[in-house]
């Protein structure tokens, strides 16, 4: 029987205790986990502003086609100068705009394991703007609330096709220039398959890298997917679809790949743009897809090495339900071993810092404080939606705590106290944040001063860890 | 390996952090209303954090007990700098034995704040507030002093505003655009913590040796720091708009263990005390002539040298005074205050140096013949209930029999201190 602790609750599955919220969730740890899962697809205030994914789209693309324009002939007038200087604000702009707002719902937000869950599915279907395409730049965020949030409560099926049939998914992973070699026009113009969507899909979203596909699989897969693309102007300036919106999905069915195509031994008929989504449906549904997943989501709220039994648990909740997420959701929190005190998750630099800042409730997160977190977030190396690699960011505590990244850690929180110490007590706050250990409480209290006070609580083991 | 660009936080972006985290904003081209100034006096406040040994800073080497105490703690007798037959500096303090001896320095000894508890949070807290006892939010003297006083302008140098500066009064402070140092007492500390964790405590003191062998400055305390922060005091004061009194802090002087004698953790410290009010001095140029400097600590340590070869929470200690405004003071015993001995009875619980100053009367006494304020200001506004009688400066000798130096009237002014 496991001894729901309001820290768990709050620092395993949440994103960090504010030191007054620990009475009431104390009241019923897990009861205040459930009760968020509900409210998870909600947006939250701040994103009102942050505008669709198809208009950011169109106007990455009317940015980028702009300054091929200005830069083919080699010569660049004032006039082209301050136009490349205004889309490069743009970008930037939105950029900073987007981390930083994301930043400040996971430091204010009152449902955190709902706000956790979002942000484990979006590193699941992870993408990157290290590949610097405008499309990512400028509607990273937007993606993770249409095709994640969205989808939160929804099946797990129902999240992957959105997500493949996001416009940024399809530009990150290169869909949009993928052409069956068959198709009207690849045969025009002797252009082919990109299976770079396909094996992700494959291998990283759903069955994992030993889930049991081949080759011939990703292909299969590939061939289903041509097509999916945006609705963007094509070298002509027409549109794909003039009557749809610029910068939504679009089937283009001139791009597909014409006839049946196989898929884990199964054929699926050509009928379109059906094709592929009743191959990812399946996939899916597949008996790997729910080990992965339950694999997955076991390391990320469990431990680096998760017991066994608890991914067969979760596994079976995923297949039991259809992939229903809440279902799925709400299993993890059932899991004994998620309680488990001695198994515990080396916080992720982004877990760092807005824990940090959520021990320390009455700073104002103005835009100058989010860019400096922001700006910290990138000497860790976890700038937002910069992830290494599809793969989205690793889960391995020997990742986040090398030793460099701990002194860079110490020096974060010896500026923050410094900072902030006439207005915080650490001796009131340690154990309204962390469990009671009588250690770390001692040597907060024999501090020889505020400040060094603060250090030891916010730089402490015990803060680096989600237990 | 370890470079300091790639192992270190961009510092550049810090000095934002700096101000912006603690809500107060930077001061590039600062300007201050500075209507009404009545004189060009200086004051420059440090406050030494974690409770410096007084009887290691001004060592009663006169006192035949002392070693009986804390031999481990005493330099060699022929190292001390003797400012009278009882009394002496310790070695590290060669600049301020300088300044003693062209009569710009004041120092008063078994001085505390109304604080009697021993922990550095209460401690500061009363140290800084000026009131009798450890208050929740309490506002700062210094704050008190210059809010309804617009002559006056007070910024403090370093990340954040003080309490001693908190109140009303809209206070601003400056720090460089460096990554604040981790003092080598706080990340000895860290580690100790670490040290109880398996998977980070291997890690944490890999880090820090190959940070020690790269780049020594990193963690080697925080000299360097406050050296820039010395700076930016002189060029404020100087500054013809610029503020007229400047706060300091300097952490690190919590030596419960290996304190040293001649040399250790004790020693660098005031080492770096010295250096710095040197520094101040050769900055400041002429304003020296009209500055003075108060270097306060929350409260003294034991008597005796501990298990540990350091010595733990006491309760009196030294302040001093330093800079040319002192000289006004006239001629002057080198160490004020009422000595209290260092018998086993006249110890405080047996254990720590008896108070005999309250450090308040010091500060008033500064405030009045040097900032220029009334005595019924501080005594409603800035230390309210601080009693009439007993400034530091006028003690009789009568009151301090027991200190050979005797008379403790140098500091009095014509007006001023013979009120006992």
């Amino acid at each position: 029987m496991a001894i729901y602790s309001p820290f768990t609750a709050a620092n395993k599955f949440g994103l960090g205790l504010q030191p007054g919220e620990l009475s009431e969730i104390d009241k019923d740890p897990k009861g205040w986990l459930l009760a968020q899962l509900p409210l998870a697809d909600r947006l939250p205030p701040r994103y009102a502003e942050l505008g669709h994914s198809a208009q950011l789209i169109e106007s990455a693309n009317n940015d980028y086609r702009q300054r091929i324009l200005i830069q083919q002939d080699g010569q660049i007038t004032a006039g082209e100068r301050l136009l490349l200087r205004a889309a490069q604000l743009r970008s930037t702009g939105l950029l900073r705009e987007q981390a930083n707002q994301r930043l400040a719902v996971a430091i204010e937000s009152d449902t955190p394991f709902s706000e956790r869950l979002i942000r484990f599915w979006s590193n699941h279907f992870s993408i990157s703007i290290t590949t610097n395409k405008p499309a990512l730049l400028y509607a990273g965020l937007a993606y993770e609330n249409e095709a994640i949030r969205a989808n939160i409560n929804r099946r797990f099926e129902d999240m992957l096709i959105s997500v493949a049939s996001h416009p940024v998914m399809l530009t990150y992973l290169d869909n949009t220039v993928s052409i069956g070699p068959n198709s009207p026009a690849g045969r025009q113009r002797n252009r082919g398959l990109n299976e770079n969507l396909a094996r992700e899909m494959l291998e990283l979203h759903t069955l994992g890298v030993d889930g049991g596909y081949t080759q011939g699989d990703v292909i299969g897969l590939a061939r289903m997917l041509t097509g999916w693309t945006v609705n963007l102007p094509l070298q002509n300036e027409d549109l794909p679809n003039p009557r749809g919106p610029v910068g939504s999905f679009y089937y283009y069915s001139l791009l597909h790949e014409p006839g049946n195509h196989q898929l884990l031994g199964k054929t699926y008929p050509d009928n379109g743009q059906q094709q592929a989504a009743s191959a990812l449906r399946d996939m899916a549904r597949h008996p790997s897809t729910a080990m992965f997943i339950a694999t997955k989501l076991a390391r990320h709220f469990i431990s680096d090495q998760p017991p066994a039994a608890a991914i067969t648990a979760l596994a079976h909740a995923f297949t039991n339900s259809g992939g229903d997420l809440p279902a799925l959701h709400r299993k993890l929190i059932e899991l004994d071993e998620a309680w488990d005190p001695a198994r515990k998750k080396l916080k992720t630099a982004e877990d760092f810092v807005v824990s940090t800042a959520r021990a320390l409730p009455g700073i104002p997160l103005t835009d100058d404080v989010l860019a400096i977190l922001n700006d910290t977030l990138g000497s860790f190396n976890q700038t937002p939606f910069a992830a290494p690699s599809p793969a989205g960011w690793p889960e391995q505590s020997e990742h986040w705590g090398g030793p460099d990244a701990l002194l860079k850690r110490i020096e974060f929180i010896n500026m923050v106290a410094g900072a902030v110490a006439p207005d915080f007590d650490a001796r009131d706050i340690v154990a309204l944040i962390l469990p009671s250990d009588s250690n770390l409480q001692t040597a907060i209290s024999r501090s020889e001063s505020r400040s060094q006070a603060l250090t030891l609580l916010l730089a402490s083991p015990q803060f680096q860890w989600r237990a | 390996m370890f470079t300091k660009n790639t192992a270190s936080l961009n510092r550049r972006q810090f000095i934002r952090a700096a101000t912006m985290l603690a809500g107060v904003g930077s001061i590039p081209g600062l300007s201050w209303a500075t209507s009404g100034t009545s004189g060009n006096n200086r004051l420059a406040v440090i406050i030494l954090r974690g409770a410096m040994d007084g009887l290691s800073a001004v060592i009663p080497y006169g006192d035949p007990l002392l070693s009986s105490y804390r031999s481990a703690l005493i330099p060699a007798d022929n190292t001390l700098l003797k400012l009278d037959n009882y009394f002496a500096l310790h070695p590290a303090f060669t600049g301020l034995y300088q300044l003693q001896q062209v009569g710009e320095l004041g120092i008063v000894h078994a001085v505390s704040s109304a604080y009697r508890e021993r922990s550095h949070f209460d401690g500061q807290n009363v140290l800084e507030s000026g009131l009798e006892t450890a208050q929740p939010n309490p506002s700062g003297w210094l704050n008190r002093a210059i809010q309804f006083q617009s002559q006056h302008q007070a910024l403090a140098l370093g990340q954040s505003v003080p309490l001693i500066l908190r109140g009303q009064a809209s206070v601003a402070s400056w720090s460089p655009p460096v990554l604040p140092a981790i003092n080598e007492d706080t990340l000895s500390r860290l580690q100790n913590l670490y040290n109880g964790d398996n998977f980070l405590g291997p890690r944490l003191r890999e880090a820090i040796n190959a940070r020690n062998i790269v780049d020594q400055g990193m963690i080697s305390g925080s000299s360097q720091g406050f050296s820039a922060l010395i700076d930016a005091a002189a060029s404020f004061l100087t500054a013809a708009d610029g503020p007229d009194i400047v706060v300091l802090e300097n952490d690190g002087w919590d030596t419960h263990a290996n304190q040293g004698g001649a040399q250790g953790t004790l020693q660098r410290k005031f080492t770096e005390l010295d250096s710095s009010i040197t520094q101040l001095r050769q900055r400041l140029g002429s304003t020296w002539q009209n500055t003075v400097v108060l270097v306060m600590t929350e409260f003294g340590r034991t008597v005796r040298v501990n298990g540990s070869l350091g010595t733990d929470h006491g309760t009196a200690s030294v302040a001093f005074l330093a800079g040319g405004g002192t000289r006004k003071y006239g001629t002057r015993p080198a160490v004020l205050g009422p000595w209290p001995g260092l018998t086993e009875s006249s110890l405080r619980d047996g254990r720590d140096l008896q108070p005999t100053s309250d450090l308040r009367t010091v500060i008033a006494e500064v405030l009045q013949s040097h900032m220029g304020y009334s005595w019924a200001f501080i005594r409603d506004v800035v230390f309210p209930g601080l009693p009439a009688a007993g400034f530091a400066f006028a003690y009789s000798s009568k009151n301090s029999s027991l200190h050979p130096a005797g008379a403790l009237t140098g500091l009095q002014r014509p007006g001023l201190g013979n009120t006992t």
